[in-house]
């Protein structure tokens, strides 16, 4: 695969690393002499010192041949100009990396089709969705998210009691645009359909917005605490921080952000009515004292200064908070932190750039389409893949599609914006969904939608 | 520092140099005559055997090495392989002509591989066709340069094949136009292996026997200056034959990604290319003056016959070749003033060519002038540019302090070589230094291209073969050799 890299910064050259090493034909587009002569030096990529808003320099660098083009510069405008610039050069895939909320609200105009962008990451909001995941199911280890953290994926074992026992799917009344994709019963594991009837001790996988899946746990199971509230208290009003608050917005979390600069405090607490921000040195003992950070159940630390972040951690575990996170930039720390994790008591930590990366990886695959989760021993699959200009199934309802059977479509994202399908949305070209199906019945799916 | 490593990118070194034995052993087997084909192919059956065997050696100790792969680790596998090679490649003669012993087949061995051309044997004619073949293809490996034939096949070696390529080849990894540094390498392979056929069929048709002709464009594309003939090309006399040694000896001299860039049509990139035009202009103008020079001060001679040869021997000695037509130590001063500073200046850096490079004397010059003039007006500010490239103070800096280490080295070795010179005058010891540091071959007074090295004491001649190494690989990997802390452990 040939891929394009503007900015050689903390993510940049983490994703060039990553691409190169997987025999990526990889170009690197720098403009500071020095960053670019490091990574020259370390990694087997081509290195341009030059301006990656420049037409002149992206066609240099082949941009009109190369299958991914990453802007992961620290700026959004030079982003978005040059994923725009080389998209128009015939880039097949864009990705910018954009931290402005402004870029992604889409009610005014689609920031994504004016700029020719095919995909924006933002970093420091994907870093938010891995700790949000933790945040909303301590301890349960995999939980998959797609679309940004917009859908969510769990597995809940159905308990004595559960009054949707019993019912077929079809009948059964549940909240939000839920979806029941996969029932597990013993050994083997089935599509649901209309008609299913769940069991007690079945395994079944839910598909849907996270806080419409927390609101169907007692449904599924009667013991679980719906009232309880989680108290969460953030270390420096960060990006990260921001996009935390946002996603967990829901009335059950209580929030509390300790901001050292008191202008940023006010503007935030401007923006974010729902979480209460305290103006303080978080890495001070006394001012931790003083807010108990001790009784909360989750302290996160995610200023942009890892070290501060380390060591508040420690505190804060040792003034007895239950659930210790924190994010961390520079990635050379993420491996001795994972050996420590457990004897220091850090739970997570989270590091916008492999969380970036990741997601970047996740679409440079060779096929085409994306295979989220893998059933070891169950048949079935769950992909996201992308519905082809000249499908049978564009411009066509969901519901008058036939579908292979045993196909289920849980997810759907259109315009950018992913959301629960029901049969009657229309699915468009250029849409993608995330579909369950039999591994025997893939070909049948693909061939559908290309 | 990874000693295992290290020990195993050795090994593909020797395994490189055992795949030329095997052709050397060919060459015997089917060429040489029955008085000595015994001698030569055992000769290089032992040197093959030897090879094998220190290759699978070094082969075993570095077989668990992790893959770390740092600027220690590159300086040393360039430096001890070079070493290495030249001490294997001395084996062939050391049986076949022992006559020169020991220094001489060291001499004659890193003469070959550093693509010096300088040589203490005299009646090539009557030496084997093997050892010839040897003399001529060690040359060829070493233009391109030992661990640059294997850097482009060991995938592993990732951003550690950039560092290796920088230090042997002399070239800059940041003009490649492929981002995988291997498949960049790879294609100037090709180019050397293009240009090594078009040289031979050129050669073949300007009435040399196939032998002749392979053996000679070893040396013409490698810039070395080996010749199966005692005259060297002179023997020919032919004027085709040498319009092709010209123009293949230029190619040679031509930095390669910029050959790579005219096949592919892209002509920018050369006219942008101070480098190249510069290399023009010093081969266009010394020409010129020694053609000039020669028919004023002979005036008896044909003018044809006179530009013919001053054109050859300027081109053989601005591109480090060293092949001869003309006894040049002959000629009247002024074009042999030329010929001593065309020697140091050499061809394009990441070419076959050896000297100081042609990039380094263009920036040296932008600064002399850069200097002279902040002498008068200092707030001036000005930007070194080359190849439409700005370098940066480091870089300027480094080629300034190249150009005073080669200086230094280059006087303190006529002290050195002068230690054992009894019986050689002043000019044949700063002569002889010369040529070997630059990697020349012949140079003037006693080591005319008409006389060898022979006449030195075996002492200079191991001097005179690390001047030669040194030279090859532009200091630094064989100095840092010598540096205590390249190989003690940071503690």
């Amino acid at each position: 695969m040939k891929i394009v890299i503007v900015g050689a910064g903390e993510v940049g050259s983490h994703l060039s690393e990553t691409l190169s090493l997987d025999d990526h034909d990889v170009t690197v587009i720098e403009r500071d002499p020095e960053r670019a002569q490091t990574i020259h030096e370390q990694l087997d990529v081509r290195v341009i010192n030059e301006n990656g808003s420049s037409a002149r320099t992206l066609r240099r660098a082949g941009v009109e041949k190369c299958d991914f083009f990453l802007a992961m510069t620290s700026r959004d405008e030079t982003n978005l100009v040059s994923s725009s610039l080389a998209k128009a050069l015939g880039a097949r895939t864009t990705f910018a990396r954009v931290h402005d909320a402004t870029f992604r609200d889409n009610s005014e105009i689609n920031h994504q089709r004016h700029f020719g962008i095919d995909h924006l990451v933002n970093p420091e909001a994907l870093a938010a969705v891995e700790l949000a995941k933790r945040i909303r199911n301590p301890g349960r280890v995999a939980v998959e998210d797609f679309g940004r953290g917009k859908i969510e994926v769990q597995s809940i074992e159905i308990q004595e009691g559960a009054r949707i026992v019993g019912i077929p799917l079809l009948e059964m009344k549940l909240p939000g645009d839920l979806r029941i994709g996969l029932i597990q019963r013993g050994e083997t594991s089935t599509v649901a359909n209309a008609h299913s009837v769940l069991q007690v001790g079945d395994i079944v996988t839910l598909f849907g917005h996270p806080d419409s899946l927390f609101e169907a746990k007692p449904l599924f199971d009667p013991d679980s605490q719906l009232s309880k509230k989680i108290g969460i208290t953030l270390l420096s009003g960060s990006e990260i921080s921001i996009s935390l608050v946002r996603l967990l917005s829901n009335s059950r979390f209580k929030i509390r952000v300790i901001e050292k600069d008191l202008k940023l405090c006010r503007s935030l607490a401007e923006s974010l009515p729902n979480a209460t921000f305290v103006h303080g040195e978080g890495t001070s003992l006394r001012v931790l004292e003083e807010e108990e950070i001790g009784s909360a159940d989750f302290f996160i630390a995610c200023s942009k200064d890892d070290e501060d972040n380390i060591m508040t951690c420690l505190q804060a575990h040792k003034l007895g908070a239950q659930h210790t996170m924190l994010a961390i930039n520079r990635a050379d720390y993420i491996e001795v932190l994972d050996k420590l994790s457990f004897s220091l008591g850090l739970e997570l930590a989270v590091s916008p750039r492999i969380a970036t990366a990741n997601e970047v990886l996740r679409y440079i695959g060779k096929k085409s389409f994306i295979e989220l989760e893998e059933g070891d021993k169950c048949s079935t699959c769950i992909i996201e893949l992308d519905i082809g200009p000249k499908s049978k199934v564009s411009g066509k309802r969901i519901r008058e599609v036939k579908w292979p059977s045993g196909c289920v479509i849980v997810g759907q994202e259109s315009n950018f914006i992913p959301r629960m399908p029901t049969g009657d949305d229309v699915l468009q070209a250029g849409d993608s969904i995330i579909a369950i199906i039999g591994k025997d019945k893939l070909k049948e799916l693909l061939k559908l939608t290309k | 520092m990874n000693f295992g490593l290290v020990s195993r990118l050795l090994s593909v070194v020797l395994i490189i140099i055992s795949l030329a034995f095997t052709l050397c052993l060919c060459v015997s087997i089917f060429l040489d005559e029955d008085a000595n084909q015994t001698l030569t192919t055992a000769a290089f059956a032992v040197s093959l055997a030897t090879s094998l065997l220190s290759a699978g050696i070094l082969y075993w100790i570095g077989r668990k090495a992790p893959q770390r792969f740092y600027r220690r680790e590159a300086l040393s596998v360039i430096g001890l392989g070079w070493i290495l090679s030249s001490l294997i490649g001395s084996i062939p003669f050391l049986i076949i002509t022992p006559h020169i012993g020991i220094s001489g087949a060291i001499f004659e061995s890193v003469s070959g591989i550093t693509t010096t051309g300088a040589s203490v044997l005299s009646n090539l004619e009557q030496l084997p066709y093997s050892i010839l073949f040897w003399r001529s293809l060690s040359q060829w490996i070493g233009g391109m340069g030992v661990v640059v034939f294997f850097v482009a096949i060991l995938g592993f070696l990732g951003a550690g094949a950039k560092l290796l390529y920088a230090n042997e080849a002399s070239g800059s990894t940041f003009d490649f136009e492929e981002s995988r540094v291997q498949s960049a390498i790879l294609r100037l392979i090709y180019v050397y292996l293009g240009l090594s056929a078009c040289c031979t069929i050129g050669y073949r048709f300007a009435g040399m026997s196939w032998f002749d002709a392979v053996c000679h464009m070893f040396t013409t594309v490698a810039t070395g200056g080996f010749s199966t003939r005692t005259e060297s090309i002179a023997a020919f006399d032919s004027a085709s034959v040498e319009i092709i040694g010209i123009v293949f000896m230029i190619l040679g001299a031509i930095s390669f990604p910029i050959i790579l860039a005219a096949l592919n049509g892209r002509f920018r990139r050369i006219s942008t290319n101070t480098e190249f035009k510069a290399f023009g202009l010093i081969l266009l103008a010394s020409s010129t003056i020694v053609s000039l020079d020669i028919a004023i001060e002979a005036p008896g001679d044909d003018i044809v016959d006179t530009v013919r040869a001053s054109i050859f021997q300027t081109v053989s000695i601005l591109t480090t070749t060293g092949f001869a037509t003309e006894d040049f130590a002959r000629w009247p001063s002024l074009p042999q003033a030329i010929l001593v500073v065309l020697m140091i200046i050499g061809g394009c850096s990441g070419s076959t060519a050896g000297g100081i490079k042609i990039n380094r004397l263009v920036v040296a010059l932008r600064l002399c002038v850069m200097n002279i003039e902040r002498s008068f007006r200092s707030r001036v500010v000005r930007q070194i540019r080359i190849n439409n490239r700005t370098l940066s103070d480091a870089a300027t800096q480094e080629i300034g302090m190249y150009l005073i280490l080669t200086g230094a080295i280059f006087l303190l070795s006529v002290q050195v070589a002068s230690v054992f010179g009894i019986g050689t005058d002043m000019g044949t010891n700063l002569s002889a230094v010369q040529a070997c540091l630059f990697n020349i071959g012949p140079g003037f007074a006693g080591v005319g291209p008409t006389e060898t090295y022979d006449s030195f004491h075996s002492g200079t001649k191991l001097f005179l073969s690390l001047l030669m190494i040194l030279g090859r690989l532009e200091l630094y990997a064989v100095l840092a050799l010598f540096a205590p802390s390249m190989w003690k452990r940071l503690d």
